[in-house]
């Protein structure tokens, strides 16, 4: 039997939420390294001042990596413009070891700037995100040197957390405008979704024919599961659906060695219509994670894994998705990976077969 | 550190709790988190490092290790920059604060005893 090469995260496209764009590695690279040496050569100072001047420092040097990285426009010479002035404004700070005038409102602005790209509906990357915490640190410890007051520390506090969800917020905002819920390939995927690095060609008349032959196939062996009771009785877990968007997963299927057999589908999807759950299809599941699944329809048939996803312990079941801060929520484990998966959808009308359902068709004809 | 944590936390208890609502998952995460906000949040206000904050910051700490291990095993990959700050350097920082000013505490007691020896 021919051994199929392992896919790895980097052979998928995902959300750029999740990743450091080629533009960004060079400004994070420099981000890091200033932080680092003014972290070193400030050991003098209290612990407080060596913070905020080398995450100034930092912030600025990373914006003059993102201008040397990005092709010549108006926002390159924004973030030169703000680069040099942070990095000028550290160095005053260093000499005088008080803060320029100005060094709050400037900081306050990019990340406002940010948020704003962010709510247009750019997709954020972990070099943007991460240069933005380090802004929102050095605001927090410029308004700690000056909170003598209860009302002055609750600025602070309020400030720094407040602007922290804001920046979260609006990452998962920009993330998925930026990036569409596309299982095709070459697109930009929103967060969760990762999509086989390939190139979409035009499928061949084969290719066609084993896509129509998949939906042929599955049609035929899933319509008696339009009633859940057989479904059920099958051994597909119906009960578990509503907390799956619908999907629901026969154990005995999965891992089995068969993969894309029309007579085992791994899950059947449902959604709830005024009458009970409607099946809408099939979805078929690889044995394991990062193995590929077969194309029979080239691309017209491209299957998905999803990718940074929670997945909680107590008890065992989704959590979330991993957030654009790098966490999951306690309880929850990161799976980087799952297996890949492809949907077949049969119910009638369906305006696709393979890949996503669109929305407003489905709460158009089957239900909200 | 503290405060930026608090905030990192708060927006993962948001995270969970708007899966939570939607059904999609059980509520013992979001419960976790929120309860981790608040040990982390009370500390960042009163700067004490009690018990049950480095507790949380060790935990926090295990799963990022398991994580990568995770990561590693099924993908490949280590995971992204924002991790490493979130659930590593930060809690990293905050016990090694906490340990030095435990420290400085239990010299300060021992001193005048010692010197009596």
């Amino acid at each position: 039997m021919m051994q199929v090469e392992r896919r790895g995260i980097e052979d998928y496209v995902v959300s750029p939420m999740y990743t450091v764009s080629d533009e960004h590695g060079l400004g994070l690279m420099l981000a890091l390294l200033a932080l680092g040496t003014c972290w070193y050569l400030l050991r003098q100072r209290t612990p407080g001042l060596r913070a905020s001047i080398s995450l100034l420092a930092a912030t600025g040097a990373g914006h003059l990596g993102l201008a040397l990285s990005h092709e010549p426009e108006i926002r390159t010479g924004a973030f030169a413009a703000f680069g040099v002035w942070a990095v000028f404004a550290a160095r005053r700070w260093a000499t005088t070891g008080a803060p320029m005038r100005g060094t709050l409102a400037g900081l306050v602005l990019s990340v406002l700037a940010y948020v704003a790209a962010l709510l247009s509906g750019e997709a954020p990357d972990q070099a943007g995100l991460v240069m933005k915490v380090l802004e929102i640190g050095a605001i927090g410890l410029i308004l700690g040197q000056s909170a003598e007051t209860k009302t002055a520390r609750l600025r602070q506090s309020a400030t720094v957390v407040s602007m922290t969800v804001v920046l979260g917020v609006t990452g998962w905002i920009g993330a998925f405008v930026g990036g569409g819920h596309t299982h095709e390939l070459g697109e930009t995927p929103g967060p969760g979704l990762a999509i086989p690095r390939l190139e979409s060609t035009p499928p061949s008349a084969a290719e066609r024919a084993g896509a129509d032959r998949l939906y042929e196939e599955t049609l035929a062996n899933i319509s008696r599961f339009e009633d859940v009771a057989v479904a059920a009785a099958e051994g597909y877990d119906v009960a578990a659906m509503g907390r799956l968007g619908g999907h629901a997963d026969n154990p005995a299927y999965k891992n089995d060695g068969r993969i894309l057999d029309p007579t085992r589908p791994e899950t059947l999807v449902y959604h709830p219509g005024p009458d009970g759950p409607v099946l809408l299809g099939a979805m078929y599941q690889t044995d394991d994670s990062g193995e590929p699944g077969p194309m029979v329809g080239g691309s017209l048939t491209v299957w998905h894994g999803h990718d940074h996803v929670c997945f909680g312990l107590l008890p065992p079941g989704l959590g979330s998705l991993g957030s654009p801060m790098g966490t999951c929520p306690l309880g929850t484990v990161t799976v980087a990976l799952t297996n890949e998966m492809i949907h077949v959808w049969t119910v009638e009308g369906a305006p696709s077969r393979y890949g996503e359902l669109d929305e407003e068709w489905l709460e158009a004809n089957i239900g909200p | 550190m503290l405060l930026i944590q608090t905030g990192i936390l708060s927006l993962s208890t948001l995270e969970a709790a708007v899966v939570a609502v939607a059904g999609m998952a059980s509520v013992v995460p979001a419960l976790l988190t929120a309860a981790a906000t608040v040990f982390v949040g009370t500390s960042a206000r009163t700067g004490r490092l009690s018990r049950s904050l480095r507790w949380t910051e060790r935990f926090i700490v295990a799963t990022f290790l398991i994580d990568t291990a995770i990561a590693l095993f099924t993908a490949g990959a280590p995971l992204e920059p924002m991790v490493w700050i979130a659930r590593l350097l930060i809690p990293v920082f905050v016990l090694g604060v906490s340990r030095a000013e435990r420290k400085t505490a239990e010299t300060a007691v021992v001193k005048p005893e010692a010197v009596a020896a």
